[in-house]
């Protein structure tokens, strides 16, 4: 029988019509399936999925205003039709649970009430007077011009889309607003640092597709089976080719279930483990020698005077407590007179890096590992070999890192670890190679790369401090010079960037004359990260929070302070889809309003389908939504709220007020009616100001830059972010393209017509790396780029850099070669790097909360770290179990969204603790009980999973148990339960104070009410 | 033979009792048609079958077995001393069939299309085949019991209308029920042939001996054969579930013959039991002789029994876990006991121990259909299950609507014989006079 | 020709895209669900039901080698070569198509739940809650296996040749097949399917046990596996025999003309029989017998 779709509506229409049944039922479910079917393939739109960052592509139906089906988008290279349990649920965002009024709650009220918008906006823009006004510093103490407001925090967010994300960064500075940040700090923080540390740039080496190309796949820190769950598309597909996955994790996760090999090992020690492996490649020679060579710092020498000693490199003051500091003076180079650095090829200099670098792991040994990891050594040997198997230049293996790696006091230096190994194996640069680190939300590379960040402006520029008196302090202190002229040096353009961001900011108010307006930035002083917003807050000293779909009374660490600071503040602003825990903070168990004096201004936003936009995942590919249908009730799109923010600022400050030309002279103009998000995205791109040549072509004042080689430093150009200068172009959106390529055309999947990646375009990132000096490929089998000697260019990928490669195929050198590491002014992959504060090289060091003592070195911690709140942490007398915290795959974050749906909330209806088969007999626990988990910090209650998957460690002669607790939850939502985060520590990464939220230390007890 | 209403009061204590009962399972029904199976029952997914399934349409059927059983005895094997009896089990088989449809309205997702199997004929179904089997057995039971009310209301020329159409309406639902279970018009034709032979025939061989057309007993013995075994069939789709102690190629034949059995046993235990109410006399000879046949049955059905799990190799399995208790209380309590307690003819003489033994035989049919729709079954790793208040509710309401109705109907029709003096037992008179019990 | 499902356990991250997808397609409702309805927590719901015609089901065991495993094994319809349920329905509310799929027809059926008690694997479901109850079970989504109406433009635009065959693709893949990212479920020609699954047993010898489950069971099945672990370790009957189950059944149903025949005339014989010597004896009450 042949069942088509007509024959099966027409039995439903005679059903739904003459209704075979009498008494007047009718079979609803039936009906309405069949109706499902009849329009399930109307109007279809495509869109971004909104979870994680590998950017799925998702094709909505929608009939009437109303979603009727959502699928995967077949013609999307990273998905191809597929999603996991999140993305396919999305349908189930939209429902009555989402906000569709504007909602306030006055001070010590127990209520909200509803409101309009204009009525919202206007006392919101007041209340923003008032206090910026209130609090507004124009110096400080020291009497530098500092233009700044440190009472007002902002938060903002990687669910907004990228153009969004550039108006949140350019609305705060514009208020002067300092205390500016959002989840990336939570999240990859550690990787951006540690990233530009080694390479240039903070991003994730290659793209999912690429994880196909791999020999070995080592999944480490990353569950991403659970929460990259299609990046597993490429991963089944390399080992389908032969790959070997390797998966290390505390947790015996779904990603571990799927490796070859499994390595169990202590949270908090990645280091060690990967340290041993960088060992075993040094000791036993498995290295890409030619590559090690060729492309990174292996051969530069050293300073004779930098010194690694009991746990410090060098010279070190102060204490965890207070402003601890290295000199930094001895972590260097040498150089000869001219500025160059001095090499040794042969890499038998002891003062080499290389030569440096082996003898500071050879202490790394397995025996040493596994005695701080846990990890049996039988199994570390089987992934070290396999793993290090890639050295053979036609073979890549990639890492694939997230949480595990980057929450860490250490989180820099794990990174840094990792790097290290894969420049050793001569793994970046190559397909099927790299560092993958696996940006956790969807727009989390577009909202770090338009930096709603305390520390960075758009594209990465430095946030000037108050040093940085002038604009010309400012280029001169942040533009890299380097002496040698094979180096690409990149960062040179320094002064393009900046002043076409200040243009796109304050327009034609920024003048040449007037340093292009460089005094209405803000200069911030120290920290004003995540945890110093609240501690701040805590202390008072913070009286407003604008927090754009963020949920830090989940999200954050320690919530115990977020959720007391929270009710110091006078006002409160939330975008968000739903009440989250933050805005109704007031309202959280225990709390008694009556007490709380923050006025609250709850204001419904539109979900990414409900509006235009791109987003950029986690493999940089700039990718455009499209609206499917408009928002529920009220809810606007943030870029709506911020522009009808911005406008009532513009009048509140039309009367005067402290220091208003930021707000007065902000270019805020993307539209006459209704915002529109092209001018945003066109801005962001950039245009020409004046009429310019550049590359023979005459531009006409208008027109759009066609990529960031054309921005200017003299005010001809304007650009919101010159990494993103060539997406928006006259050749059109360039984000939005769909051309999906064939195996034949494009061998390694780079998919360069499809959407748009940045930088120019390039998918794999330090691709000159993937040839030889003589720009010949490692891996003929799978190039990225090759040089074509005939033509004069390179074919394949858009490499790193359009110079000739170094050596002409005769060996001699080419004069108009350049490095491969365009953006590190070495011009090589840095094993040694001296940017991280916490030394050129990495150590372990262990967690704050850590059961044992440092076996590597003296210093039981990093010795860079700040400990906020000293009588908080916890020791392993009172609290003996390692804790880490960890996510699953059928909710998301906070679980605003996740915990709203019903068919998510079926497949995980509350959060749970693993314990270990034998840690839960010595505590008589069993599989279902109700425990209670206390830190220093707090306890929650939550289900027991008792497993095999996690257990006891053996650390040389001590056995110490690891627990893992789900993260999800909270008390808002359809599905509730306990916040781990009110037992993580606030405490934070040397370099980028990112949260230790997978490792502390806490005990377990059976028993507790939920 | 004579029959005559039983003369009794209609409202009794005892019938407002069943009365009550019968309102009390109405109400669990209502809830049932509004709120939907799952709320009065505790069936699931993992039991969509339970008590009313294997208790009022399994065991109502089998039960209901007298009629054709003492109809075949009394028509086709000439056992005419049992004729006091045909009445009786005519008219439990036509209430019990009715009650079988009634249960299956209760229990049916989707009642109101019970109908469907008359239009919808797949041909592979054994459900569908007892579907059919069902409606058409209780058209000739309703045939069959047709002359008491023509005679209650003395419609004579209607009884002989009836009487010359019946044959003919016979011979075509024989003809039509085989032709939609096989799809065959060849073997329709030929059962046709067949049938309207032996209506034609044998009657004209042997007058009209029996009140009923002798073809329309024939035909109720086919379809009862048909279905009682089908019952059993039924299973034959399930043998990863039901225990080989119970699953069998035989199952079809098990059934036909533990309800040719228990067909007995319920007349027996009928007729004692409307003696008792009824204050009729009781006739030791034509029960004994039922016990005769009850035994006979009851060890024929133990022997294939037991020789089949023998055969199969299976009956080790009869003393290892909970399974292998039921099978020996099924076989043996059931079958065996009741079947060794007739087996002495002093025993089958006794009226306490012809009771006892009918009671344990229809108790063990019970059993027996509990055993294979229920205690036999491993549904694997699931919830367990045991009906609920409602269903046990509806199932007592069913039975309490069956004796009630066949009180109602023997004062009203001639279903009994008429008294006559050579009975034993209680005296006629008395307890006529002392109304019931 | 026969459609089929080949899912290849080893693939398997339990990401239960396939689960939430057959929800969204079918239009099914979310259960009410608590941690440990099965065992270990992570499985939900613990069974099929009227609301959820596919699950992952989660095992954590050791293998022979005292390796820690998890596995994930796909729980729904077979679709049966030869269905139980179909031969059991009453009605014909169920039947195989000739493209594989076991489909139900909701106009047909009364709700006697044969279905439910033949299914070898448990799988039609009811609605015990509604008053108009249906069985419920995976449909292969024979609904989309029909012509392709529907997508020729995507955000307002036309579509490339290549893009209108991968929807026209995607359409017709089961909605749980085509969400699946790691292709553990395959959709495709039974035929060519098994060919495929010998072939990937024999490139990686030792990896997968052998055995195709749903290539000989109850005569052979739509939905096919392949696995590293054991079967009945994995909650898989394994004890169902390669015999279609209707086959039990069929033999009986198809007696019937015979035995009605047969019965016909024995109850003749044994009548002619008994009434011979009856009239013999019994003639002189033949008028009172008025029944
Ligand atoms: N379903 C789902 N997907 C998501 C998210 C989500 O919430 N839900 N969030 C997104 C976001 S924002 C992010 S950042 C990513 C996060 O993605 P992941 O980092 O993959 O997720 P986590 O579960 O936080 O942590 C990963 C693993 O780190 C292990 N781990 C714990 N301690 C250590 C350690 O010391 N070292 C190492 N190497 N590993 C350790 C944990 O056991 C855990 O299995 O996921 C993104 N994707
Ligand atoms: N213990 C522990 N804590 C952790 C982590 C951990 O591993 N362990 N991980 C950390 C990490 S990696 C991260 S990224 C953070 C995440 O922390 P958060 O950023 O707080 O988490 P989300 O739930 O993603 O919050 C985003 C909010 O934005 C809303 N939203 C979504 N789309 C839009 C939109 O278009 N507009 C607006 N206005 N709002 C929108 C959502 O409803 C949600 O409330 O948590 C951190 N916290
Ligand atoms: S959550 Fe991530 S893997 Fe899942 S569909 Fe969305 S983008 Fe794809
Ligand atoms: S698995 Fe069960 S429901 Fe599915 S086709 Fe087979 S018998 Fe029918
Ligand atoms: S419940 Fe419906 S589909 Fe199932 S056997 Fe009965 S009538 Fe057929
Ligand atoms: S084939 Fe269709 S109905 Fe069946 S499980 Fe998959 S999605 Fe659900
Ligand atoms: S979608 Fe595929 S990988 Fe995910 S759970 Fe289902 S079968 Fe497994
Ligand atoms: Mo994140």
């Amino acid at each position: 029988m042949e069942i088509s779709r007509r024959a099966f509506l027409t039995t439903a229409g005679v059903m739904a019509g003459t209704l075979l049944d009498p008494f007047g039922l009718d079979l609803s479910a039936t009906r309405a399936y069949a109706e499902r079917v009849s329009i399930k393939r109307g109007r279809l739109s495509t869109t971004i999925c909104p979870y994680c960052g590998v950017g799925c592509g998702i094709l909505i139906s929608a009939a009437e205003g109303k979603i009727v089906d959502v699928t995967g988008d077949p013609d999307h290279p990273i998905n191809q039709g597929s999603l996991c349990s999140k993305g396919a649920a999305l349908s189930q965002v939209v429902s009555d649970r989402r906000l569709s009024k504007v909602l306030y709650r006055a001070a010590g009220a127990s209520d909200w009430e509803e409101k309009d918008w204009d009525w919202a906006i206007d006392r919101i823009a007041e209340k923003i007077k008032e206090t910026r006004d209130a609090t507004f510093e124009l110096t400080d103490q020291q009497d530098q011009v500092v233009n700044r407001t440190s009472a007002i925090g902002c938060l903002g967010s990687a669910a907004l889309d990228n153009e969004e994300c550039y108006l949140v960064s350019k609305f705060a500075r514009a208020l002067g607003i300092v205390y500016l940040d959002h989840c990336a700090r939570l999240c990859h923080s550690s990787t951006v640092a540690a990233l530009a540390a080694s390479f240039g740039r903070g991003a994730m080496t290659n793209h999912f597709n690429d994880i196909a190309n791999s020999d070995c796949v080592f999944i480490i820190g990353s569950n991403a089976a659970e929460m990259h769950p299609i990046s597993f598309k490429w991963v089944t597909k390399a080992m389908e080719k032969g790959a070997t996955l390797i998966s290390a994790d505390p947790r015996f996760t779904r990603t571990s279930s799927r490796a070859d090999i499994y390595a169990p090992f202590r949270p908090g020690t990645d280091v060690a483990l990967i340290g041993g492996m960088v060992n075993y490649a040094l000791q036993n020679d498995l290295i890409q020698r030619e590559y090690v060579v060729a492309h990174t710092n292996a051969s530069f020498l050293l300073a004779p005077e930098f010194e690694f000693d009991a746990g410090l490199f060098g010279e070190y003051s102060g204490t965890l407590l207070h402003d601890a500091k290295y000199t930094k003076e001895h972590w260097r180079y040498q150089t000869d007179a001219g500025g160059n650095i001095k090499k040794d090829p042969a890499l038998k200099n002891p003062h080499c890096v290389y030569q440096r670098l082996k003898k500071h792991f050879s202490r790394y040994t397995p025996e040493a590992m596994s005695a701080i990891t846990g990890t049996p050594q039988d199994v570390f040997l089987q992934a070290a070999k396999a793993f290090c198997a890639t050295h053979e230049p036609d073979k890549s293996g990639t890492i694939m890192y997230s949480m595990g790696t980057t929450q860490h006091t250490t989180g820099t230096q794990n990174i840094r670890t990792y790097a290290i190994l894969q420049m050793l194996l001569g793994n970046i640069g190559v397909a099927g190679g790299g560092i993958n680190a696996l940006r956790g939300e969807s727009n989390v590379q577009g909202s770090t790369d338009h930096c709603v960040l305390y520390h960075i402006l758009p594209g990465y520029l430095k946030s000037p401090t108050t040093e940085n008196d002038s604009l010309q302090a400012y280029l001169d202190k942040w533009t890299p010079v380097s002496q040698d002229s094979k180096s690409g040096n990149w960062w040179q353009n320094y002064p393009k960037y900046t002043v076409s961001l200040l243009k796109a900011f304050w327009g034609d108010h920024a003048t040449e004359e007037n340093d292009f307006a460089y005094d209405y930035l803000p200069k911030r002083t120290g920290d004003c990260s995540h945890l110093a917003l609240f501690h701040e807050m805590d202390e008072g000293n913070i009286k407003a929070l604008i927090n754009i779909g963020h949920n830090p009374a989940v999200s954050g660490a320690n919530l115990n302070v977020v959720r007391r600071a929270l009710g110091k503040l006078d006002w409160l602003v939330v975008f968000d889809l739903f009440e989250t825990e933050t805005a109704a903070f007031w309202k959280r168990p225990g709390a008694n309003p009556s007490e709380i004096q923050t006025e609250v201004f709850l204001l419904p936003a539109a979900v990414s389908f409900e509006k235009e936009g791109s987003i950029t995942n986690s493999g940089r590919w700039g990718q455009w939504r499209y609206q499917a249908v408009p928002p529920p009730g009220d809810a606007k799109s943030d870029l709506w709220i911020l522009t009808r923010l911005v406008e009532a600022l513009k009048k509140v400050y039309a009367d005067g007020g402290t220091f208003p030309g930021p707000i007065e002279h902000l270019d805020w103009s993307y539209g006459d009616e209704e915002p529109d998000v092209h001018l945003v995205a066109k801005e962001i791109n950039g245009y020409f100001l004046r009429d310019v040549e550049f590359k023979g072509t005459l531009y006409k004042a208008g027109d759009l830059v066609p990529s960031f080689a054309a921005l200017q430093a003299d005010g001809s150009t304007n650009s919101g972010n010159w990494l993103y200068c060539g997406s928006y172009t006259d050749k059109g959106n360039m984000m939005a393209r769909r051309e999906r390529s064939t195996p034949e055309d494009d061998p390694i999947d780079l998919n360069p017509n499809w959407s748009w990646c940045w930088p120019v375009n390039r998918r794999i990132l330090y691709n000159r790396a993937s040839c030889d000096a003589k720009g010949r490929p490692w891996a003929p089998d799978k190039p990225v780029i090759a040089y074509d000697w005939q033509a004069g260019k390179w074919l394949g990928d858009v490499p790193d850099g359009g110079w000739p490669p170094l050596r002409n195929l005769d060996g001699t050198r080419n004069p108009a070669g350049k490095y491969s590491f365009i953006m590190r002014k070495e011009g090589h992959g840095c094993l040694f790097s001296p940017d991280p504060k916490d030394g050129p090289f990495p150590e372990h060091y262990e967690p704050l909360e850590s059961p044992v003592l440092n076996r590597m070195c003296d210093q039981q911690n990093n010795p860079m770290i700040r400990v906020w709140r000293p009588e908080e942490t916890g020791t392993a007398e009172k609290f003996p179990i390692v804790a880490t915290s960890f996510r699953l795959t059928e909710h998301y974050q906070t679980g605003s969204l996740t915990r709203n749906q019903p068919w998510l909330i079926e497949l995980m209806p509350g959060p749970f603790i693993e314990i270990g088969v034998e840690l839960a007999a010595r505590k008589g626990i069993e599989n279902g009980d109700l425990v209670t988990m206390s830190s220093a910090r707090g306890e929650v209650t939550m289900h027991a999973v008792v497993t095999a998957r996690i257990g006891s460690l053996q650390l040389g002669d001590k056995t110490v148990d690891v627990v893992g607790l789900v993260w999800h939850f909270g008390y808002q939502g359809l599905a509730t339960g306990d916040s781990a985060n009110l037992l993580t520590p606030h405490v934070g990464d040397a370099n980028t104070t990112i949260p230790e939220y997978k490792a502390f230390l806490c005990d377990i007890r059976k028993g507790g009410t939920i | 033979m004579n029959h005559e209403p039983v003369k009794a009061k209609f409202v009794t204590p005892a019938s407002i009792t069943l009365a009550l009962l019968m309102i009390l399972g109405g109400i669990v029904a209502v809830i049932r048609y509004w709120q939907g199976l799952g709320a009065v029952t505790n069936l699931s997914d993992s039991y969509p079958w339970g008590l009313w399934i294997s208790v009022d349409i399994m065991c109502g059927v089998a039960l209901a077995a007298g009629a054709f059983t003492v109809a075949a005895a009394v028509y086709i094997f000439g056992g005419e001393k049992y004729h006091m009896f045909v009445r009786p089990a005519v008219l439990t088989g036509l209430l019990g069939y009715v009650f079988v449809g009634v249960a299956l309205l209760v229990d049916l997702g989707l009642p109101w299309r019970i109908w469907h199997p008359i239009i919808m004929w797949p041909e592979h179904s054994v459900m569908f085949e007892v579907a059919w089997c069902v409606m058409l057995y209780m058209s000739v039971l309703a045939l069959e019991f047709a002359p008491a009310v023509f005679e209650r209301f003395g419609w004579d020329r209607i009884h002989g209308l009836w009487r010359r159409l019946v044959p003919a309406f016979s011979v075509i639902v024989v003809a039509f029920f085989t032709y939609i279970m096989s799809h065959s018009v060849a073997w329709a034709v030929v059962v046709l042939v067949v049938f309207a032979v032996v209506a034609a025939v044998v009657p004209s061989l042997f007058a009209s001996r029996p009140g009923v057309p002798i073809i329309l007993v024939m035909v109720g013995i086919v379809l009862s054969t048909m279905h009682q075994s089908s019952l059993g069939s039924l299973f034959l789709l399930m043998p990863g579930k039901l225990h080989a102690l119970w699953w069998t190629p035989m199952l079809p034949i098990n059934f036909f013959l533990s309800a040719v059995a228990v067909g007995f046993a319920m007349v027996i235990f009928e007729a004692m039991l409307s003696a008792r109410f009824f204050g009729r006399s009781l006739e030791q000879g034509p029960l004994a002789g039922l016990g005769r046949l009850l035994c006979g049955a009851l060890w024929i059905c133990l022997a294939v029994r037991i020789i089949d799990v023998l055969l199969r190799g299976e009956l080790g399995g009869a003393f290892v876990s909970g399974k292998g208790f039921v099978f020996l209380v099924d076989v043996l309590v059931g079958l065996g006991l009741p079947a060794l307690i007739l087996s002495s003819a002093r025993a089958r003489e006794s009226m306490t121990s012809l009771f006892t033994a009918a009671t344990l035989a229809i108790v063990g049919v019970v059993f027996n259909r509990l055993s294979v729709a229920l205690l036999g079954m491993t549904i694997p790793g699931k919830v367990g299950y045991f009906p609920s208040i409602g269903e046990f509710i509806i199932t007592i309401a069913m039975v309490s609507a069956v004796v009630l109705l066949f009180t109602l109907a023997a004062k009203i029709f001639p279903v009994f014989t008429r008294e006559e003096q050579d009975g034993f037992g209680l005296p006629a008179a008395a307890p006529r006079a002392a109304g019931n019990r | 020709m026969s459609k089929a499902c080949l899912v290849d356990l080893t693939k398997c991250i339990a990401c239960r895209a396939c689960q939430v997808a057959c929800k969204e397609w079918n239009g099914l409702e979310a259960e009410h669900t608590e941690f440990f309805g099965a065992p270990g927590g992570y499985q939900n719901p613990p069974a099929l039901s009227s609301k959820t015609f596919t699950l992952i089901r989660f095992v954590e065991m050791t293998d022979s080698d005292g390796k820690l495993k998890w596995a994930f094994a796909r729980v729904g319809c077979m679709h049966c070569q030869d269905p139980a349920c179909a031969s059991a329905c009453p009605v014909g509310a169920l039947s195989k198509t000739a493209e594989g799929a076991v489909v139900y027809d909701d106009t047909k059926c009364f709700g006697c739940r044969y279905c439910m008690m033949a299914c070898p694997f448990d799988v039609p479901t009811f609605q015990w809650e509604s008053p108009i109850p249906l069985i419920r079970k995976c449909t292969f989504c024979a609904d989309r296996q029909g012509d392709d109406a529907g997508t020729t433009s995507v955000n307002d635009q036309p579509l490339s040749e290549e893009s209108l065959a991968r929807h026209r693709d995607s359409n017709r893949t089961p909605a749980c097949v085509k969400a699946c990212p790691t292709g553990t479920l395959k959709f495709g020609e039974r035929g060519q399917l098994l060919a495929e699954a010998r072939e990937r047993m024999t490139a990686e010898p030792g990896k997968y046990i052998d055995h195709i489950y749903g290539e000989q069971e109850v005569g052979g099945t739509s939905w096919m596996y392949i696995s590293d672990v054991p079967f009945d370790q994995l909650g898989f009957p394994t004890d169902l025999g390669k015999r279609s189950y209707p086959s039990y059944t069929s033999p009986v149903m198809k007696a019937i003309p015979a035995v009605v025949t047969g019965l016909g005339l024995l109850l003749s014989g044994v009548y002619w029989v008994a009434n011979r010597k009856a009239k013999a004896g019994t003639s002189a009450q033949e008028d009172n017998n008025q029944a």
